[in-house]
């Protein structure tokens, strides 16, 4: 092929490429239904996912609550409202803030590390043993890993959502010397059925985005270790830019969809 | 003798680069046939085009059993599993009990003297090593057909001899069909009933080991005779 030729498709490689991841996912999906795809891996996969992000999930959301709590009391202090302190800081953490971080974490933790496995596995012909050996990679590699982000990253996200609740409360207790009470009666107040199900619902996403795309880029790769690199960075960096869209776009479509069932709901 | 592997007119490009162009052959069950030429000039290809990886662009391949296995040129074990679970994965649809699976493993690994090896990883095993755990995994589940890609290269010389004898068992015991890609002239003498050699796309040779060895054909003679000279590379002298 000519350059100009190359040029000339690049643009559209990523609606390709999209095309591809949604393909995977939907094998992937279909081999968790049938329970076709390999239980072992499966507990493998999850028992990593946990070991390897809750450290890090745990300290990035403690610390991003301890920073939002901080900011929103400051404004809160300002205009004499400090009741609604847990409000504000209830809706941010479980609507927004537990969900990207959580899938953030993840993005870069288990979405990076699976990507480099799969294309260590393309590159060194791994994955074409498998297929030799009658064993379908979707089954084997990606289904597993599916699964396992799809049940790992909702309960990561409530996990994200309790540390971040835990660093918010502390400093509503030692900076605006709130009653713990009083904090966390708001915040129960204001956290309904519907608020878990936002954030649930992102988490969904955020794992099936996590696992599809880091092995259809995986099992896509060629030119040995660089290539591993490329699709290592490609994948996270695809897998958060999708997290911050569908992030968005849940948020905006439960506004709107909220506001004709109940406009009570949006405060 | 049925052709358990059958290729005829195979065509395949690389980008604008043509790397076979027209390959023909047969193998019938219980036969060897070995495949020489220089790196790079497709050997690995075709194997994956015979074993189903890759697709010709142009051409048929017909193999006629379902059980077909082969050895990668670099090993192609699972890293993340040990060589014992590797061997098993071969084994995955196998109709024998847990013990039976493990009895039939490790007397594979015993067969390329590997069977104190069974917890370790891929990654702490030397070259040659891996290359008998691939091995092992090959004929783990009694293929009909396979295809090896350098069964003996990084082996000593008597490792080579034992895997060289194994593969001649599995063909006069068990009628299996082998294409054998090889560099070692030792390889090609001791296992196949037939030899071809590939250049620029084509068989330029075919015949049996003992004419090979003392074949006019201006590209064999070279090879055979690992002289710089002649019409191999020649481009590469100036
Ligand atoms: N996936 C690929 N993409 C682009 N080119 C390829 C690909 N696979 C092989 N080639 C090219 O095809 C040619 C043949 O490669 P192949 O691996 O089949 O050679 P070989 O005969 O097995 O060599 P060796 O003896 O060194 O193993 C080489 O020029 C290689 O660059
Ligand atoms: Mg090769």
């Amino acid at each position: 092929m000519t350059e100009i030729a190359k040029l000339g498709k690049e643009p559209f490689m990523w609606l390709v490429e999209l095309g591809g991841s949604f393909k995977i996912f939907f094998l992937a999906f279909v081999s968790i239904i049938t329970g076709k795809f390999s239980k072992k891996e499966f507990i493998v996969q999850a028992s990593k996912f946990g070991f390897d992000t809750l450290p890090v999930v745990a300290v990035v959301s403690f610390f991003i609550g301890l920073a939002l709590t901080l900011q929103i009391s400051k404004q809160l202090v300002g205009i004499g409202n400090t009741s609604s302190l847990g409000t504000s800081v209830a809706v941010s953490i479980v609507r927004e803030i537990g969900p990207v971080v959580a899938g953030v974490m993840i993005a870069a933790r288990i979405g990076g590390a699976m990507a480099a496995e799969i294309a260590t596995m393309t590159v060194s012909e791994q994955v074409d043993a498998l297929k030799i050996m009658k064993l379908n990679p979707i089954n084997f590699l990606v289904a597993p890993r599916l699964l396992a982000s799809l049940i790992m990253t909702p309960l990561l996200t409530v996990f994200a959502i309790y540390i971040g609740s835990v660093g918010g409360m502390l400093i509503a207790i030692i900076y605006v010397q709130l009653d713990p009470y009083m904090f966390f009666d708001s915040f129960r107040a204001v956290v309904g059925n519907r608020d878990i199900l936002i954030a649930l619902s992102k988490a969904f996403v955020n794992g099936a985005l996590v696992a599809t795309l880091s092995c259809t880029f995986g099992m896509e790769t060629s030119g040995g270790a660089a290539g591993v690199g490329q699709t290592t960075t490609k994948s996270v960096v695809w897998a958060m830019l999708g997290i911050f869209l569908f992030n968005f776009l849940i948020t905006n479509s439960v506004y709107s969809v909220g506001k004709v069932l109940d406009p009570a709901f949006v405060r | 003798m049925m052709n358990l592997i059958e290729v005829i007119n195979v065509h395949k490009s690389f980008d604008g680069l043509k790397v076979l162009n027209g390959v023909t052959l047969s193998v019938s069950s219980g036969e060897s046939l070995a495949i020489v030429g220089p790196s790079g000039v497709g050997k690995s290809t075709l194997l994956r085009i015979i074993s189903g990886l890759d697709a010709p662009d142009s051409g048929v391949v017909k193999v006629n059993t379902k059980r077909i296995s082969m050895v990668f040129q670099y090993s192609a074990l699972l890293n993340s599993y040990t060589v014992l679970e590797n061997i098993a994965l071969a084994l995955h649809d196998a109709k024998l009990s847990r013990s039976e699976k493990r009895d039939r493993i490790l007397e594979k690994l015993k067969l390329v003297g590997l069977e104190k090896y069974e917890d370790y990883y891929p990654d702490q095993l030397s070259g040659g090593q891996r290359k008998r755990v691939s091995f092992a995994r090959a004929i783990a589940n009694d293929p009909e057909v396979i295809l090896y890609d350098e069964p003996t290269s990084g082996l000593d010389p008597i490792l080579s001899t034992l895997i060289e004898d194994y593969i001649n068992k599995l063909s006069n015991k068990f009628k299996v069909a082998s294409i054998i890609v090889t560099h070692q002239l030792s390889t090609v003498q001791r296992t196949a009933q037939k030899v071809a050699m590939l250049y620029q796309g084509k068989l330029v040779w075919e015949g049996n080991p003992i004419d090979f060895n003392k074949s006019d054909n201006p590209y064999v003679k070279q090879f055979v005779n690992a002289q710089v000279e002649g019409p191999i590379f020649s481009g590469l002298l100036e």
